[in-house]
């Protein structure tokens, strides 16, 4: 068997992934190239030192857990249980679908200048607004902007709830923490929970959100 | 030969979507669902350790990951009326763990930064760990453990996560193809790669081995 085919085949290998023909090749390539044969006793070794790492929960996590959710930590914010209908119905995804982009304004609390969290690109106004941006599905109207219609699929499918929970947890987050880095959040692909915080003042993400509104 | 493959017997479940009536945790969810909280603290006793495992392997450090874990934990029972049986439970589960640990790293990485400028100023050029050396070596039990678990660290989120879940947590292809909703092929490959990152990081401490096992 030629060298390179062979070590692209090792993965496979490894996890005994191929047919009885091929691996009967490798292993007779294995038995005369020593590069070969190191590769594979190393990586073998490799995921040896991995499955050797010992994992044991903390004794108390389950009881921490429910401790907090009876404290009422679990409870939706208004935020989620303003948009909970999204998630519950097909509807409501159509209905997410039809619409280029859903914005939500936020008032925060005045953040005073000069706060030490994080390095503005531009001053922090005080009282400013923070402005989640959320872009559920927005291919379906405009085809080609924002996604791919796999991603628009794929956001209306099995993966969307999950998303979602992902997408509160991040608009929690950062309301929780009134982190005036990270004023907006624009979402492009929510079936992969791939989403961005950006900071408001950094030229790309202005860029990126300016793209957004000229395509709507 | 005698070992020709590394797939264990815990990879043999089944890789393809899993109807509600075949999941595990389809009784205990749907209890929850309908009010019953022991049900949920069943669900929780059920998963910690592996969400605690990928937890702990993703951020390297054992506080961060239980931190992480209960956020990870109440946000699942905050969102839990969205899970609908398409996947498995476990995979809700390792999405909503995965998610989180990647949400902390961003938080952490600035802070992980300026105390890594602090160290080194400290240590004058040593070599320091993510975590205080001292406690992470306590807690894995050895040098090679802790210098895995380093290695780990310095390996990108997608690839970090991939080996976490099949090698560590012994997820299957299928499984974590769902959770990271990427192709069961890329799935393949991330792991592939990341095992050859980490031979190539913890290739030093295999000298020994070697020398012994060479024919």
């Amino acid at each position: 068997m030629i060298h390179m085919r062979a070590r692209r085949l090792l993965g496979d290998y490894l996890e005994g992934d191929l047919d009885l023909a091929r691996r009967a090749r490798v292993d007779a390539h294995l038995a005369e190239c020593e590069e070969c044969a190191r590769e594979v006793r190393e990586l073998r070794q490799t995921v040896s030192m991995l499955r050797g790492l010992p994992v044991e929960a903390p004794p108390a996590l389950a009881d921490a857990v429910m401790a907090r959710i009876a404290a009422g930590e679990a409870r939706p914010s208004r935020w989620v249980r303003a948009t909970r209908h999204f998630g519950e119905s097909g509807g409501g995804w159509a209905l997410a679908a039809g619409f280029a982009a859903l914005l939500i304004v936020v008032t925060l609390e005045p953040v005073p200048l000069g706060d030490p969290r994080g390095d503005f690109s531009m001053p922090v106004q005080v009282g400013s607004p923070v402005v989640v941006r959320v872009q559920p599905a927005a291919s379906q109207s405009v085809p080609g902007r924002y996604g791919s219609a796999r991603h628009t699929a794929a956001f209306a499918g099995a993966a969307a709830p999950a998303a979602v929970g992902a997408l509160d947890d991040e608009v929690e987050r950062l309301l929780r923490a009134r982190d005036p880095e990270s004023l907006v959040l624009l979402m492009t692909n929510p079936s992969r929970g791939q989403r961005t915080a950006l900071r408001r003042g950094d030229a790309r993400a202005e860029r990126r959100l300016h793209s957004a509104d000229e395509t709507r | 030969m005698v070992e020709t493959t590394l797939a264990a017997p815990r990879r043999a479940e089944a890789r393809g979507p899993s109807p509600r009536h075949l999941d595990p945790d389809a009784d205990l969810v749907t209890r929850w669902q309908e009010g019953e909280e022991e049900a949920f603290e069943a669900l929780i006793r059920r998963h910690e350790r592996r969400v605690f495992g990928l937890l702990w392997r993703m951020l390297g450090c054992r506080e961060e990951a239980e931190d992480v874990a209960q956020e990870a934990f109440l946000s699942l029972h905050r969102h839990g009326h969205r899970f609908r049986g398409e996947a498995r439970f476990s995979t809700f589960v390792y999405r909503v763990a995965a998610n989180a640990a990647l949400n902390r790293r961003r938080t952490l990485g600035r802070r992980r930064a300026r105390e890594r400028e602090l160290a080194e100023r400290q240590a004058a050029g040593t070599d320091l760990p993510s975590a205080p050396r001292s406690a992470e070596a306590a807690a894995a039990g050895s040098e090679v453990q802790t210098e895995v678990q380093r290695a780990l660290q310095e390996l990108p989120h997608d690839l970090r996560v991939a080996t976490v879940l099949y090698d560590i947590e012994g997820v299957p292809y299928g499984e974590i193809a769902r959770v990271l909703g990427i192709p069961e092929g890329t799935v393949k490959s991330r792991i592939h790669r990341a095992r050859k990152a980490l031979r190539d990081r913890l290739r030093p401490l295999m000298g020994a081995e070697h020398r012994s096992s060479e024919p």
